[in-house]
């Protein structure tokens, strides 16, 4: 897909910025960063603009937004303290996320900041109880190497996570505290990706290189951001990946999008349409009184207003592709964003049984053939909030690409809200300043990457084991275990084997490490098989103690097998060696490898 | 703090000035920003960079710094509106203080300034003008911890004559650390007050989307527009939450945590009332012994001010612990005209009783007692329990120090203080005067004696 588009060609810009969280205690406090307990404390909150934001945006639009908001947090008493609460000012710095922050200053090659100054980065969407984030720069300018080419680093900070939400309605936002300060490292890169697939490979390797510290895994553990842009476009930020797999196409349909909108800008310019051509009704309910369309009929019954608006020119274009969706996504996402959905003139009307009040509609705006018209219906005030904001998208058809924070969906992505302003940022006076010293700095150990341990175990146990197994949570376990044991076996285990185990439906996590170190121990000294780790492991998931594991599965010695062997022919005799052999290894499993029953079976044959 | 003489001397070296956009080599690398004020704490030079943040430098020998441009934008100013006086409105006077209950972050230096002026106020809580006229005037511009009687003195003047002036009611915004002290001292200097006069501050800073300042102006303007209480009281945040403020007795109130929003707690008492922030609705705890001790008065435009400011500041709090020497008390003695004890327990009690060998010193702290109080000066036990009644016959420490001449106060140890200063800037401490001066000190004046202790009122639920 990549070859039909010259990336070059079209200006392609592109940066990535990943947020790994950190696996250590949170940031500004002690509290543990893997929280879990069910909250039973709910505290409410209202955030204000802090002065200072003045005639950079609209103070009082800004100050109406937040009076009608209330943030709840809700937190576990026993987990979460009063400086997430922001009642309680911010303890010193994390110094092991420090010490991570800086290990990863130092793979990326970057220069690193010689005293840290913890800033405030203004946040009023009440995913901080404080109204803003604890951020500091710990290095700039360092370099990432790929195979399709390098980027350059600009920026690694390290920062507090922010509050998840847990529950939204009308006026009201319900926020998890237990997510709030854990640290994370913040890597930028520049703009100069090349292509789709150069930025899965950029954020993949920037991916491994912080699995190489002491990082958080598993779900939401890690972020990617991407800002895209291509010539006469604008950056888009393209937010929640869930799987690296899908970020060239996602990307590469981002780029699919600013082009047909710059298609449609330059169609509508040399048709002459003007913003003056965009036609808002307000108030056409009345048309659609004895509608027979059952979800409109619904919603009037609910004391749903419908607004209407007209779009020049516009029939037919909203079935437009742009990227993996319609044009007509781009304006039912405006829509969407307030709880709303659009209905419009290239859509199937009769289907909806609203052919009828549509023409009564074109009659009333006086609208032509070529024209389009849609409708929103809902409730006010937030039914003409929506229209208002799909009039303006609309207009901006005229213009080219609006700036936006999307989410990346399903190929593509949906809009989610305008491209945030630059953050304005003040310093933490809580928070003393921190002298990065030189020996402080030649302290920390350049941790071996991931991409080099690679190599290393691939000589070991096999290109694909090592793979799986630098990518596996339990790598920790292997690096110890492998000094210990069989290598190959010991990676078998933790990654296809229990693979299979959680496949079927056992909690892999039940298993102790010191359990799995005593289970090897047995197979090296050849108290029982390697066969029988997996039964064994199985037996460890149901609780059972090592020492029933040792004597079920311990290995017999010849002559008792030799007499089993005997029993199983007398009993039915003169039978296929594979149906002795699979009546045995059943009774047996485990105990006794293939091979040495094989070999025994066979002398008794004879 | 300053920058070292050595980045002083290249800044002026090099004509660079803080706030200026420059180019800074610091021998080894090159950074492009802004020249921020120091707020590091290792001699490194702090640059803000076009990203927002700020870092610091280390410089060398070698260093050099380039200004690339002057660096003219200033934070825009906020649109002012002149304020409408609007008659079907109460009028409101803000004396401020200090403490920043409300300031103006300039994100280009980060540093915060304060907002005192009506118009300014108003703009960052439009609120206010909902409820009110708003006036607004700057008393002093100080940290609590550093005010002085006389400053009380001062306040409490002013309040006078806001109230000759005409308004319907006052908020007085504070240093929170301290403001139990002013509110008690207010309390017995201006009396019988016709209007509401409110104090407030804030626990966390108003340069944070999550202040609690303005709900807590909010809120006591909407009890002094919406209530008839008249006389001084507390207004700040009854819980954690943004969801109501506590009104909250003058003279039984006290700061009882370092940063909780509600470190505000009514002690042995309940809160007067309770303000919604998002209703405005008032809710009177008429169940309190503030009630039921007649300490309530209705707003009454007619009354006439009491302003009684005198204050001996020859007056000491002092705080009993175990291995106290007996000795310190000799410079309470020949400094101080009164002395409170915090003491333990219900009496006050202190180290007076000889018990053994190392109990020996006891003997010389009761001595010490006799001689203060044989001196003129006068002694108040209070309890560092801070919560209960001080009742000094339950247990012989406590006779063996009445028989000496100290005498019990029931009131918060703080409020005992003020008042044994405002009680001797009135009578002087002669011998013909100690029993006036006993009689002031056991009668409630401003509500911090009540006579009943109630069932529940350990505890802020009303």
């Amino acid at each position: 897909m990549d070859n039909k588009i010259d990336y070059q060609k079209i200006g392609f810009r592109c940066g990535i910025e990943i947020h790994q969280r950190l696996d250590t205690h949170k940031l500004f406090c002690n509290c543990d960063s893997g929280q879990k307990n069910e909250p039973n404390i709910e505290i409410g909150r209202r955030l204000r603009p802090v002065a200072g934001e003045t005639g950079e945006i609209d103070r009082a639009a800004l100050f109406e937004f937040l009076r009608s908001k209330e943030f709840v947090y809700k937190a576990s008493a026993d987990e979460s303290c009063l400086v997430e609460a922001d009642c309680e000012p911010p303890h010193e710095i994390n110094k092991e996320a420090l010490y991570i922050g800086l290990e990863m200053c130092k793979m990326l090659g970057c220069d690193i900041v010689d005293e840290v100054h913890v800033m405030r980065k203004t946040v009023i969407d009440g995913s901080n109880t404080s109204g803003f984030q604890r951020t500091a720069i710990l290095g700039m300018n360092g370099f990432l190497n790929t195979g399709k080419g390098g980027v350059k680093i600009e920026t690694v900070c390290i920062e507090e996570e922010s509050a998840r939400i847990d529950e939204k309605s009308e006026g009201k936002i319900v926020y998890r505290l237990n997510g709030l300060g854990i640290p994370l490292v913040e890597i930028a890169t520049d703009s100069t990706i090349k292509s789709p697939e150069h930025a899965k490979e950029v954020a993949e390797m920037l991916g491994m290189l912080l699995r190489s510290t002491k990082v958080q895994r598993g779900i939401g553990s890690i972020r990617q951001d991407i800002n895209i842009s291509i010539r006469g476009g604008s950056r888009i930020e393209i937010k929640g990946f869930q799987e690296l797999d899908k970020m060239p196409v996602v990307v590469e349909n981002e780029v699919k999008r600013q082009l047909c909108l710059l298609g449609v800008k330059d169609e509508l310019r040399k048709i002459g349409i003007k913003e003056k051509d965009f036609i808002a009704k307000k108030c056409v309910t009345d048309i659609f009184k004895k509608t027979e369309c059952n979800f409109i009929a619904k919603a009037l019954k609910d004391d749903a207003v419908i607004h209407s608006l007209l779009l020049p020119r516009f029939s037919g274009m909203l079935k437009k592709e742009c990227g993996d969706k319609t044009l007509g996504k781009e304006l039912s996402g405006y829509a969407g964003a307030h709880g709303f959905g659009i209905i419009h003139s290239d859509e199937e009307l009769e289907k909806y049984k609203l052919y009828n009040e549509f023409s009564e509609l074109r009659k009333e705006f006086g609208a032509r053939q070529e024209d389009l018209v849609l409708i929103i219906a809902g409730k006010e005030p937030g039914v003409s909030k929506a229209l208002d904001s799909v009039l303006e998208r609309s207009r901006y058809m005229l213009v080219g690409v609006p700036e936006e924070t999307r989410m990346a969906h399903e190929e593509g992505s949906k809009y989610m809200r305008p491209l945030p302003g630059k953050a304005r940022m003040y310093p933490e006076t809580d928070v003393p300043s921190m002298r990065i010293t030189k020996e402080y700095l030649d302290s920390i150990a350049v941790p071996e990457s991931l991409l080099v341990k690679e190599k290393k175990y691939s000589k070991e146990i096999s290109e694909e084991l090592a793979s799986q197994i630098i990518r596996s949570k339990h790598l920790p376990m292997y690096e110890e275990f492998r000094k210990e044991f069989e290598p190959r076996l010991v990676a078998i285990i933790l990654t296809n084997t229990f693979k299979m185990l959680s496949r079927d439906g056992h909690d892999i996590d039940k298993i102790k490490k010191d359990d799995l170190f005593s289970l090897f121990s047995l197979v090296k000294k050849k108290t029982i098989a390697k066969e029988s780790l997996e039964n064994a492991l199985v037996d460890l998931i149901e609780g059972k103690p090592i020492s029933y594991i040792e004597s079920r599965y311990r290995i017999m010695d010849d002559e008792r097998i030799r007499e089993i062997v005997k029993d199983a022919i007398k009993h039915n005799p003169g039978a296929r060696e594979s149906i002795y052999m699979g009546a045995l290894m059943q009774k047996l499993r485990g105990t006794v490898s293939g091979e040495r029953l094989v070999r025994i079976l066979r002398e008794e044959m004879k | 703090m300053e920058y070292s003489v050595e980045i002083l001397g290249l800044l002026k070296k090099c004509s660079v000035k803080i706030g200026d956009r420059a180019v800074v080599n610091s021998g080894k690398k090159e950074y492009k920003g802004i020249i921020m004020p120091n707020t590091g704490d290792s001699g490194c030079l702090v640059l803000k960079l076009d990203n927002g943040y700020n870092l610091g430098i280390e410089l060398d020998s070698k260093a050099e710094i380039k200004k690339t441009k002057e660096e003219g934008a200033v934070m825009k100013k906020c649109k002012r509106e002149k304020l409408q006086h609007d008659p079907s409105k109460p009028t409101i006077a803000i004396l401020h203080t200090g403490g920043t209950i409300a300031s103006r972050v300039d994100y280009r230096t980060g540093g915060v300034t304060p907002v005192f002026d009506a118009e300014d106020l108003v703009s960052m809580v439009p609120e206010l003008a909902d409820v009110a006229n708003i006036r607004c005037r700057l008393i002093f511009q100080m940290w609590s911890e550093d005010m002085e009687p006389e400053h009380w003195q001062i306040i409490a003047k002013e309040i006078v004559k806001e109230i000759e002036e005409g308004c319907d009611g006052i908020i007085i915004t504070h240093g929170t650390d301290y403001m139990h002290y002013t509110a008690a001292a207010l309390a017995f200097m201006a009396r019988n007050l016709p209007i509401p006069v409110i104090l407030t501050g804030s626990q966390r800073s108003s340069d944070r989307g999550s202040s609690d300042a303005a709900m807590n102006l909010i809120c006591a303007a909407n009890f002094i527009a919406n209530s008839d209480f008249s006389g001084i009281a507390i207004c700040m945040h009854g819980s954690s939450s943004d969801a109501y403020c506590n009104i909250l007795p003058a003279c039984k109130t006290r700061k009882m945590h370092t940063s909780r929003r509600d470190a505000f707690k009514p002690i042995n008492t309940k809160p007067i009332a309770r303000v919604d922030y998002k209703t405005g609705r008032i809710e009177f705890c008429e169940n309190s012994t503030f009630f039921s001790g007649k300490n309530y008065n209705e707003k009454d435009f007619k009354r006439i001010p009491v302003l009684e400011i005198g204050y001996n500041k020859k007056v000491a709090l002092i705080k009993s612990y175990p291995g106290m020497a007996a000795d310190q008390l000799d410079w309470y003695m020949n400094n101080c005209d009164g002395v409170v004890f915090e003491g333990g327990g219900i009496a006050g009690n202190l180290a007076i009783n000889v018990l053994d060998d190392l109990t020996k010193h006891h003997a010389l702290m009761l001595k010490k007692l006799k001689d203060m109080t044989s001196k003129g000066i006068v002694v108040y036990m209070t309890s560092q329990c801070i919560y209960g009644r001080v009742n000094m016959n339950v247990y012989t420490t406590g006779r063996d120090m009445q028989s000496v001449g100290c005498m019990p106060a029931y009131m918060i140890p703080e409020v005992a203080l003020v008042k044994l200063g405002w009680v001797l800037g009135r009578f002087k401490n002669s011998a013909g005067n100690k029993e006036k001066i006993d009689e002031l000190m056991q009668k409630n004046i401003a509500g911090e004696i009540i006579s009943r202790s109630e069932l529940d009122e350990f505890s802020d639920e009303i």
